[in-house]
C-alpha cells in the first residue's frame, strides 16, 4: 500500500509554545483515520500544515512522497481536499462562492485566467448538488455556517483529490444538511477513490469506514492505530480529563457518554453567604 | 485543465504582480495590491492579489472592462440580485457579475489573453465620461461644476 502521508518528529511551534509537538504519523492508501482531540489541541494546525496551507517550524511532512517546497506546493495542494471552516474563515469575506470553489483547482485563494468553461459547469454542478443553487454568486460571509461548509466541500472536491481532510465538517450543518455530508463522505469512502481524515469532536459522527484513530492531546499523538483498540473508554477518560464510556456497537458507530457534571447553576443562583 | 507550468512558483508571483499593476477590483474599480495571506515557506504559496478597499481577495478586471461594466449597471439599470435590497453592495455585485460575463466575452473572442487586451481598444466617449476622475489639480474655483466635467470629459484618453 502506498505511503500517501508520512511526518517525522513534525513540529509547528508559535512563541515558546509547542501546537503541534514532534508527531510521526503514517497515513496509507485505503485507510480512513478519525482524527480526535478537543479545542486547542493542535487538530487544525495539524490539519492546514498536512494540506499544505502552513509551514512546519521542524521536522518533515511528505505528501504523496514529495515534500511542499516551491516545486510541488501548487501540484500537491490540489491532491488534498480541504475543509476547514476554522481555517478559511479567517482567510474568505466578500469572495463569492463560485469563486472560492474554483479557487481549489488552482491550490490558492484565487482563481486564475485559465478558468474553463468546463471548470465553471463542473463547480456549479457540484454547488447544486450541496444544495447551494441561487447562492453561487453571493458573498461568503452573507452565508450561513452551514452554507460557507458546503462551499469548503465543494472546493475540496473540485480536483477530485486523493486526500481529503474535513476538519469538523458537521459543525453548524443542520440535519438534513448533516445527513447529506455524512452520506457523501461515506460514499466517497466506499469508492476507494480517496483517502479521508476525518476530525470531529461528535461520536455519532463516526462512521465504521473510519479504520483508524489518532488521538490529539496539546498538540501530541496521545495515541494512534486502529480504531477500535484506540477509542477505549480509558483513552478518552485521560483525554478529555473526565469518566468517559465508550460503547463500540456491532454495525461500527460508536457512543460515548461523558460523565462532565456542571456546577454552573449553582454558582449562577449563588449560595447563602453569610457576612 | 491545463494548470501545468503556469503554476510554477515563478510564473505566478509575477503574473500576480503584472495583473495587480494592470488591473482594478471587479467590485469597486479601486487599485489591487499584493498581500500575504497566510504564513508559509513558499513565498508564492503565501500572496495573493487584494482590493484593500473591499477588504477581498480579488483576481481583478481590466479597468475597459469595469468602467463598461459600470455604466451598463448604472445606466441600464441591471440588476442580476433581484431578490436582494438595491444598495451599494448589490449595485457592486451586479458590476462585478457584468465584468465576469465581459470579461468571459473578450476572453472568448481573443479580444485578451493574461497580458490583458491583445487589440487596441477605443472606449466610448460618452462611457468614459459616466465615470470621471478628478485630481485636484483639476479644480478651479473660478468654473462651476458642470464646466470643470466638461473639460476633463473632453480631453483625449
Amino acid at each position: 500500500m502506498q505511503t500517501i502521508i508520512k511526518t517525522n518528529e513534525l513540529c509547528y511551534k508559535s512563541g515558546r509554545r509547542f501546537l503541534i509537538n514532534h508527531i510521526n504519523w503514517e497515513v496509507k492508501e485505503g485507510e480512513h483515520w478519525l482524527v480526535f482531540g478537543m479545542n486547542g489541541s493542535g487538530k487544525t494546525t495539524l490539519l492546514s500544515m498536512i494540506a499544505g496551507y502552513k509551514s512546519p517550524t521542524s521536522g518533515t511532512l511528505e505528501v504523496l512522497g514529495k515534500q511542499y517546497d516551491k516545486e510541488h506546493i501548487f501540484a500537491l495542494r490540489k491532491e488534498i481536499g480541504w475543509v476547514s471552516s476554522s481555517f478559511f474563515d479567517k482567510y474568505y469575506a466578500n469572495e463569492t462562492a463560485l469563486r472560492i470553489v474554483l479557487s481549489g483547482l488552482f491550490g490558492t485563494f484565487n482563481i486564475d485566467y485559465d478558468v474553463t468553461d468546463a471548470d465553471v459547469r463542473r463547480a456549479k454542478a457540484l454547488l447544486r448538488e450541496l444544495r447551494m443553487e441561487g447562492k453561487m454568486n453571493r458573498p461568503f460571509n452573507s452565508l450561513s455556517k452551514g452554507e460557507r461548509q458546503n462551499v469548503l466541500i465543494a472546493r475540496a472536491l473540485i480536483t477530485q483529490p486523493k486526500v481529503l481532510v474535513l476538519d469538523e465538517p458537521g459543525t453548524g450543518l443542520d440535519i438534513r444538511a448533516r445527513e447529506h455530508m455524512m452520506n457523501t463522505v461515506r460514499a466517497l469512502a466506499e469508492s476507494k477513490k480517496v483517502t479521508i481524515i476525518y476530525v470531529t469532536h461528535y461520536p455519532e459522527e463516526v462512521q465504521p469506514f473510519m479504520n483508524k484513530t489518532m488521538l490529539l492531546k496539546n498538540g501530541r499523538a496521545f495515541a494512534k492505530g486502529d480504531t477500535e483498540s484506540v477509542l477505549t473508554s480509558e483513552n478518552l477518560s485521560i483525554l478529555l480529563d473526565e469518566t468517559v464510556h465508550v460503547a463500540q456497537n456491532a454495525d461500527g458507530s460508536v457512543t460515548m457518554d461523558v460523565d462532565a457534571p456542571s456546577y454552573v447553576a449553582d454558582k449562577f443562583y449563588g449560595e447563602q453567604v453569610s457576612l | 485543465m491545463n494548470m501545468g507550468s503556469l503554476y510554477l512558483s515563478e510564473n505566478r508571483i509575477d503574473n500576480l504582480k503584472q495583473r495587480s499593476k494592470r488591473c482594478v477590483c471587479s467590485y469597486c474599480g479601486g487599485p489591487l495590491t499584493l498581500r500575504r495571506i497566510i504564513f508559509n515557506d513558499v513565498e508564492d504559496a503565501r500572496v495573493e492579489i487584494f482590493c484593500d478597499s473591499c477588504d477581498r481577495i480579488e483576481f481583478g478586471v481590466e479597468p475597459e472592462i469595469y468602467s463598461s461594466a459600470s455604466n451598463f449597471v448604472d445606466n441600464l439599470e441591471f440588476n442580476y440580485f433581484e431578490g436582494l435590497d438595491r444598495n451599494e453592495k448589490t449595485r457592486k455585485m451586479n458590476i462585478s457579475k457584468v465584468c465576469e460575463i465581459l470579461a468571459w466575452g473578450c476572453k472568448n473572442m481573443g479580444l485578451t489573453n493574461r497580458g490583458g487586451f491583445c487589440v487596441p481598444v477605443n472606449m466610448a466617449q460618452s462611457d468614459w465620461a459616466e465615470c470621471l476622475m478628478m485630481k485636484s489639480a483639476d479644480i478651479d474655483t473660478e468654473k462651476t461644476f458642470e464646466e470643470m466635467v466638461e473639460e476633463i470629459a473632453c480631453r483625449p484618453l
